[in-house]
């Protein structure tokens, strides 16, 4: 009988903290969001272990137990080959979303994926991918991934970016929990780094603005020993 | 007659009809019209132009959805990707191909993801609205494009929001509005393409921690109209959802860009 009003009260009220969890840690990251996925792999306990570090968001706006290379859809890289999701399956992959002409944001989530290569040892770094797939697929055509790779001196070998259909690209932001939306020719977006294992299920995700580099590449180094 | 309009929106009371003549190219043309967005994404977005676009008369049916996972059965339940929809995909009917002896046929399907609304409209070579059409759509009366400032009309969705439902109406039970389409209020909820659209940070970080669209409640600084809390409920709802998220309340239906006119490509070149 009063389902609906529940369902409604329930929706305002996980839209209400979820959004006061998401942009408190995007601003000035207030709390990690310890959100566990309902079943299956859980996310690195080392990210939830160091709240100190505060860059680790929580897992409550994807689904955490399935590998996200289910969507078999096909997009392009920058070099137009035809990519899947699924291109570097058996390795651990950083996955995250930008678009070419992003002013602000993007440069700095970039940034953050680079240190966190950085932060690598060599055989260490030669084993994770990284996926940059463009939230807009209407300008950023493979020549322009191409140049997006030369701006930031982007290793062909560690990282793909793709674009493809508009509604495909939605789709991968669905998978990863990105939320954007076209405002006066930018695109607001979330900038959320995921890693991804060699099945292709979340690890964990990271607010790819935030400072400290150290919680991701913890992770990604605990992944890369344990194969 | 306003009365029993009123009646049927607060209480979602079926009258039955013409709901099973319904055919699959069902749809209404709206626009083209000026859209005010609630939640504009700027300042300068208070107004949008928007080409016309179809749009389902009436929520995709149980039964449209049956013939749809019958052709197609990668969407039948259990079949589907945990990824794509969740436990509860389809969960009232009696199996992946019967709906059993206890769901109208004619009412809306309910229990599907996004992806799975996604699909269905695909296959007939459509897609979902995006928020701004299906938001333009409903800001219509029966008599009057956009409503919106109707404390009445207003009042007859906060009603239905707050009302208890026990069994979903057939398709086509509430009146048609201003530009033909039915049950926008009053029946489900819908998926729209965009659903994951609303409440993002902003990209500009000169701005830093000021932005007040980083802040939780700053909906309600940024909102066009704050007394308009029937926007408000749908953006909270949509916000909350989930691409693979399936509820009781929550059904879909598709729409269709209209190819666009030489003349309409032509821009006038005074426009700012």
């Amino acid at each position: 009988m009063t389902r609906r009003r529940l369902v409604l009260a329930l929706s305002l009220a996980t839209a209400a903290l979820a959004d006061c969890q998401r942009h408190d840690a995007e601003s000035h990251s207030a709390a990690v969001a310890s959100a566990k996925p309902r079943s299956g792999a859980p996310l690195l306990p080392s990210s939830v272990l160091n709240p100190a570090e505060q860059a680790t968001l929580g897992a409550s706006e994807i689904v955490n137990d399935v590998p996200i290379y289910a969507l078999k859809t096909t997009f392009l890289d920058q070099d137009a080959r035809p990519t899947k999701l699924e291109v570097f399956q058996g390795h651990p992959v950083l996955v995250a979303m930008f678009y070419a002409a992003c002013p602000q944001a993007c440069p700095r989530l970039i940034g953050h994926i680079k240190d966190i290569l950085a932060n690598l040892s060599e055989p260490e770094r030669a084993r994770l991918f990284v996926l940059l797939v463009t939230i807009d697929p209407e300008n950023d055509d493979p020549a322009a991934l191409r140049a997006v790779m030369t701006r930031y001196a982007l290793d062909p070998a560690r990282f793909r970016l793709l674009t493809g259909k508009e509604d495909d690209i939605r789709e991968v932001a669905a998978i990863l929990g990105v939320k954007y939306r076209t405002s006066a020719g930018t695109i607001n977006h979330s900038s959320v780094i995921t890693l991804v294992d060699g099945e292709g299920r979340v690890r964990a995700r990271y607010d790819g603005l935030a400072d400290s580099k150290d919680p991701a590449t913890r992770d990604v180094r605990a992944l890369l020993a344990k194969r | 007659m306003r009365t029993r309009a009123i009646a049927l929106l607060v209480f979602g009371v079926a009258v039955g009809g013409t709901a099973s003549a319904q055919r699959s190219e069902d749809m209404r043309r709206v626009g083209p019209a000026t859209y005010r967005p609630f939640y504009p994404a700027s300042a300068a977005e208070t107004e949008l132009p928007m080409p016309a676009f179809l749009i389902d008369r009436v929520a995709v049916t149980n039964a449209r959805y049956l013939a749809f996972v019958s052709h197609d059965p990668s969407w039948q339940r259990g079949q589907v990707s945990r990824l794509f929809a969740d436990e509860g995909y389809l969960n009232e009917w009696q199996s992946p191909t019967k709906l059993g002896p206890i769901l109208n046929p004619e009412a809306p399907v309910v229990n599907v993801s996004w992806f799975a609304a996604k699909a269905y409209c695909h296959s007939r070579g459509a897609r979902l609205p995006s928020e701004a059409e299906w938001e333009l759509t409903a800001t219509a009366g029966e008599q009057t494009a956009d409503s919106r400032n109707e404390p009445a009309w207003r009042q007859r969705i906060l009603a239905w929001y707050a009302a208890p439902s026990a069994h979903l109406p057939a398709v086509g039970s509430t009146p048609p509005n201003f530009w033909g389409v039915q049950d926008l209020h009053g029946v489900v909820w819908g998926w729209v393409l965009d659903f994951n659209s609303t409440l993002v940070s902003s990209d500009a970080r000169e701005n830093g921690d000021k932005d007040k669209l980083r802040f939780c409640g700053a909906g309600s600084l940024a909102a066009d109209d704050k007394t308009d809390y029937p926007s408000f409920m749908r953006i909270a709802l949509r916000s909350s959802l989930r691409a693979d998220y399936t509820t009781k309340n929550l059904g879909f239906r598709c729409a269709r860009s209209l190819p666009k006119k030489p003349e309409a490509a032509k821009k006038t070149g005074s426009k700012p």
